[in-house]
């Protein structure tokens, strides 16, 4: 009884601010599409911008090329990151730390800079792909940068960091005897990964596909670098475009925002129908203490050097090509690329830059506390959602992942009206920047803190609350310290996000607010794009280094604590009774 | 029962937790408390995220001020406008005008400018700025053109205003104009010497950029397209315009409506695209994407070609036009006198000099640009200024409708959008 009554009180305070983090920015959007005056002008209501909108000559063009897009992106990159995570989860593969590592880089790169190198890579006249047909006697391009199977390949790489985290996660959860089964009974590992490992990890896989396809009909950055100059328009230009529009039409854009908003709703609530289920599936092997990768044997080597080539296309060759333009003075054709002509300057200026100093501080505190926030907010969201007897703790879950469908430039609008509207002095403050992060960010961190939570035995909390401790003290002491470092892991996560979110801090940013992410948008615009590539290179550092010392104090922790037993080290899997290893890696 | 409330008081937030409705006493067990814990910690968090809120009130940058504004003198009237043109009628010379303004700007507080110049580019002058006057506390939020507009145009409408000073081109600044958003000047504004023709009567053009058409230094300029009508042959298909409202503004002030709208048509019908940032532009031809680019942003060719060493060089078309750069003062700000310092320095002769060293075209006479080549343009006696239009506000104020209707039709569908 008094477990139920604060359970309810938690569900309550929680439901107050996630409706007050996500739902009254979204009911913001909906109003403003609906008037005829701007946000926060009393005027008459009116369909007059969805008729607008729907009868655009692009629109239904755009509709059909952004379910193409984001489809096409889903199987890429769900194909790919499930390869990528069958490989290092259930096969004995060499060299599987490295894949970890180079398929979490996409997660610190802005969007930005690998597009441009991608455009440079695959461009029809100029691309280095292109040169290289030719060189081999092609006799004419292959590629073009500015075509939807482009922008579905780019995408589809710099996506497919969801999908592998995913399911990995529910790769490492199964019972690995199922597949010792199928082995001992002949079955080849293709079969055995197809036929038994396929079908036990389909709902994850599933869940991974649709939150990849939410979160394509959202992207940005590809569709208006590779999709406009090529006519390829999608719902999230024509966001951008109404927003961007002169004379400013507010209502329009609104009006575009949401029909956005309600496509990826669509999906996202299937999403929610999936996981629903999938979740009692996915846990099976979570009690199971078992050793089990499936020996490879001969197809060992093939395996992980096809592993390490898509990496190497889908990570490492986009990282190269930003790294060689930030030593080039200028831009110039890759066909012409001379290498008397690098210098470090431009890392110079990146370091000694004013307004990229004041962006890092702004960065640093405000992406740093809001991480911090929404990891925590996620922490006990995650666990009503998980543990409460509450019959509508689902609702909660739902509410703090919807905002997952929610695209940057239409969050930071709905914020930007709102606290405009609002008597708190929060407007035109980095503290806008840092709440739009929460609220962006939030359904990362609650699905990777309900993954630790569902693995972590409801049994552990239920002796402390026989021993006599309350919600706090069990939460603090039992349940934090067995999900610190997946948590720390989710942290690291939102952090990278927040250096590399390009619309909330652009659209939001006060005086002397500006945030890297700003001055990425402002080097791109200024055509800085030697300066652009070096801060993004040493970005990039910076955030291998702080995710880099994370884990080394991490797996110091560990050695500390004698409690976990790394699985990747060593082969076996949940060597402890409490599964806290596979928590770590879950988060990893 | 324990609740957590925010409300506000005087303009900040006041985030309140207390206990409603319960019966705690002393003889409940030790674990009911610990689950209070839980309770209170939960119910915190929710009065912190709130009280972030109030934390931006510590932040001087961006914190508006909920109070009108108030005069340095008991007899000044209240709006800009007026204080403007008190300052006006004084009639100061240049130098005791600053000064005057140095005095009072000095206990007004942060003033934040609204700039549609790059952050870097802004921030260079802005420390020129503070040092000239260190007394006065001089921020920025670089905006896009459209975004000046519906920013300050929504926090007015808002009563939420954060900007003091606009610095914009004229077809933004005649948007905010009609909407009644700036103060007219009465003067007050104009430095000693600055031509009339960069005079308006509510802003001051402290920068002007000329239309130019980037080539390759290999490719003779008169290979290069040199008007509007070269656009529409066929050794010319496939160019990218950098839209900017100033050149539909040019276009239309050329050729009337019909005419413009001819020329759209053409222009399209021979494969031509429209793009918004002219700096992305530059990067794709620099990258030899595309063979052909009209913009008016001159400063980031002239740093690709003089800093950087790039191969480019530039011709002016034989009709062109300039999008002019100018300041302007908030109707409704409470630092009027701070504002105006900002506007009537950059126009003056110290800000154009700072202007010029960045690589731009200062309005003022006095000012020797750096850049020779650009250098006659500025001179209205030589042949590049003659076949220059600049579109000042009141022609941008005139078309206004006409280059919406043209917008809408022909570049909005069009646009790409680096």
């Amino acid at each position: 009884m008094r477990r139920t009554r604060t359970e309810l009180v938690l569900a309550l305070a929680l439901g107050a601010l996630l409706v007050y983090l996500i739902v009254v920015p979204v009911s913001t959007i909906v109003w403003g599409s609906l008037g005829t005056t701007p946000t926060g002008i009393p005027g008459p209501r009116t369909l007059a911008h969805y008729r607008t909108a729907l009868s655009a000559p692009t629109f239904v063009g755009s509709i059909r090329t952004t379910i193409a897009f984001a489809g096409g992106v889903t199987v890429v990159a769900t194909l790919l990151g499930g390869y990528l995570a069958w490989v290092t989860e259930r096969t004995d593969a060499p060299g599987r730390r490295l894949v970890y590592l180079l398929v979490l880089v996409p997660i610190v790169v802005p969007g930005i800079l690998t597009t441009i190198a991608w455009i440079l890579v695959l461009h029809e006249r100029i691309g280095i792909a292109n040169g290289l047909l030719a060189a081999i006697g092609a006799s004419r391009p292959r590629f073009d940068a500015y075509t939807l199977p482009a922008m579905v390949w780019v995408e589809g790489f710099d996506s497919l960091t969801l999908p592998f985290l995913l399911i990995a996660a529910a790769l490492r959860t199964m019972d690995p005897a199922v597949e010792e089964a199928s082995v001992l009974s002949g079955a080849s590992t293709s079969r055995t990964a197809f036929r038994i490992t396929l079908p036990l990890v389909l709902p994850a896989v599933s869940a991974a596909a649709l939150l990849v396809f939410v979160r394509a009909i959202g992207s940005f950055a590809v569709p208006a670098a590779m999709g406009l100059p090529g006519g390829v328009r999608v719902l999230a230009t024509e966001v951008f475009l109404a927003a961007r529009r002169f004379p400013s039409d507010s209502n329009l854009a609104a009006a575009y925002a949401v029909l956005h908003l309600a496509l990826a709703a669509v999906v996202l609530a299937l999403h929610q129908r999936i996981t629903r289920h999938g979740d009692r599936f996915v846990t099976i092997g979570a009690r199971v203490a078992h050793n089990g990768r499936i020996a490879l044997r001969r197809t060992r080597t093939v395996h992980a050097a096809s592993a390490l080539a898509i990496l190497g296309v889908a990570v490492v060759l986009p990282l190269v090509v930003i790294v060689v333009s930030s030593l080039l003075p200028r831009p110039m054709p890759p066909t012409e690329l001379d290498p008397s002509l690098f210098t470090l300057r431009r890392y110079a200026w990146a370091l000694e830059s004013v307004v990229a100093r004041r962006a890092l501080v702004n960065n640093v505190v405000v992406g740093g506390l809001a991480s911090v926030v929404t990891v925590v907010i996620a922490a006990i969201v995650a666990w009503v959602s998980t543990r409460s007897r509450l019959r509508w703790r689902r609702l909660l879950d739902i509410l703090a992942t919807a905002p997952i469908a929610l695209p940057g430039t239409v969050l930071g609008l709905a914020l930007l009206w709102w606290y405009l509207i609002v008597p708190l002095p929060i407007y035109a403050t980095r503290w806008l920047v840092g709440i739009a992060f929460v609220t962006a960010f939030l359904p990362y961190a609650v699905r990777a803190a309900a993954a630790l939570l569902g693995q972590l035995s409801p049994a552990l909390e239920e002796a402390s609350a026989m021993s006599g401790a309350g919600w706090s003290r069990t939460f603090a002491r039992i349940v934090l310290p067995l999900v610190a470092p997946g948590l720390i892991a989710a942290w690291l996560y939102v952090v990278a996000r927040t250096f590399t979110s390009l619309a909330l801090p652009a659209l939001l940013a006060g005086p002397g607010g500006e945030m890297l992410p700003s001055v990425v948008y402002d080097l791109y615009e200024s055509a800085r794009y030697s300066e652009l590539n070096a801060l993004g290179v040493l970005m990039i550092g910076g955030m291998l280094a702080i995710a880099g010392l994370a884990r080394l104090s991490a797996i110091l922790a560990d050695r500390w604590s004698g409690l976990v037993h790394d699985p990747s080290t060593s082969g076996e899997r949940g060597a402890t009774p409490t599964g806290i290893a596979r928590q770590e890696r879950t988060a990893e | 029962m324990l609740t957590a409330s925010v409300q506000a008081a005087d303009g900040c937030a006041v985030a309140r937790i207390g206990a409603v409705g319960g019966s705690m006493t002393a003889a409940d067990d030790g674990r009911r408390v610990r689950d209070r814990r839980g309770s209170i910690a939960m119910c915190a968090l929710v009065a912190l995220v709130a009280l972030a809120g109030c934390a931006g009130t510590s932040d001087p940058a961006a914190a508006p001020s909920p109070t009108p504004v108030t005069p340095a003198e008991g007899s000044v009237p209240a709006t800009a406008a007026e204080v403007l043109a008190g300052i006006a009628e004084l009639g100061l010379g240049e130098a005791e005008l600053i000064a005057y303004l140095r005095e009072r700007a000095a206990s007004e507080g942060p003033v934040t400018l609204y700039t549609i110049s790059g952050a870097e580019d802004t921030q260079a002058w802005v420390e020129v700025f503070r040092t000239e006057f260190p007394e006065v506390d001089l921020r920025f939020v670089a905006l896009g053109n459209d975004e000046v507009v519906e920013r300050v145009t929504a926090e007015a409408r808002a009563g939420r205003q954060v900007v003091d000073v606009i610095q914009s081109t004229a077809p933004p600044l005649a948007a905010l104009i009609n909407e009644g958003l700036l103060a007219p000047h009465s003067g007050a504004l104009v430095p000693e010497g600055l031509p009339e023709r960069y005079v308006g009567t509510h802003e001051v053009t402290h920068r002007i950029a000329p239309v130019v058409i980037p080539r390759f230094a290999s490719v003779p300029a008169e290979d290069a397209p040199q008007g509007w009508d070269d656009f529409l042959e066929p050794e010319h298909a496939g160019c990218v315009f950098s839209v900017a409202p100033t050149w539909v503004t040019a276009l239309v002030d050329e050729r009337g409506e019909d005419g413009a709208a001819a020329w759209f048509e053409g222009f399209l019908a021979n494969g031509g695209t429209m793009a918004q940032s002219s700096g992305a532009q530059l990067r794709r031809l620099l990258a030899g994407e595309i063979d052909c680019v009209v913009q008016s942003n001159a400063h980031t060719l002239r740093r690709l070609v003089v800093e950087d060493g790039a191969p480019l060089d530039w011709v002016i078309p034989t009709r062109s036009y300039a999008t002019a750069t100018s300041v302007a003062v908030h109707r409704d700000t409470p630092r009027t006198h701070a504002a105006a310092l900002v506007a009537l320095w950059l126009a003056s002769p110290s800000g154009a000099q700072v202007i010029a060293d960045l690589g731009d075209l200062p309005t003022h006479p006095d000012v020797m640009l750096t850049d020779e080549r650009l250098r006659p343009w500025l001179d209205p006696s030589s042949p590049e200024s003659q076949r220059t239009a600049i579109i000042d506000m009141e022609r941008s104020i005139e078309v206004e409708q006409i280059v919406f209707r043209l917008i809408e039709t022909y570049v909005t569908p069009n646009l790409i959008a680096e």
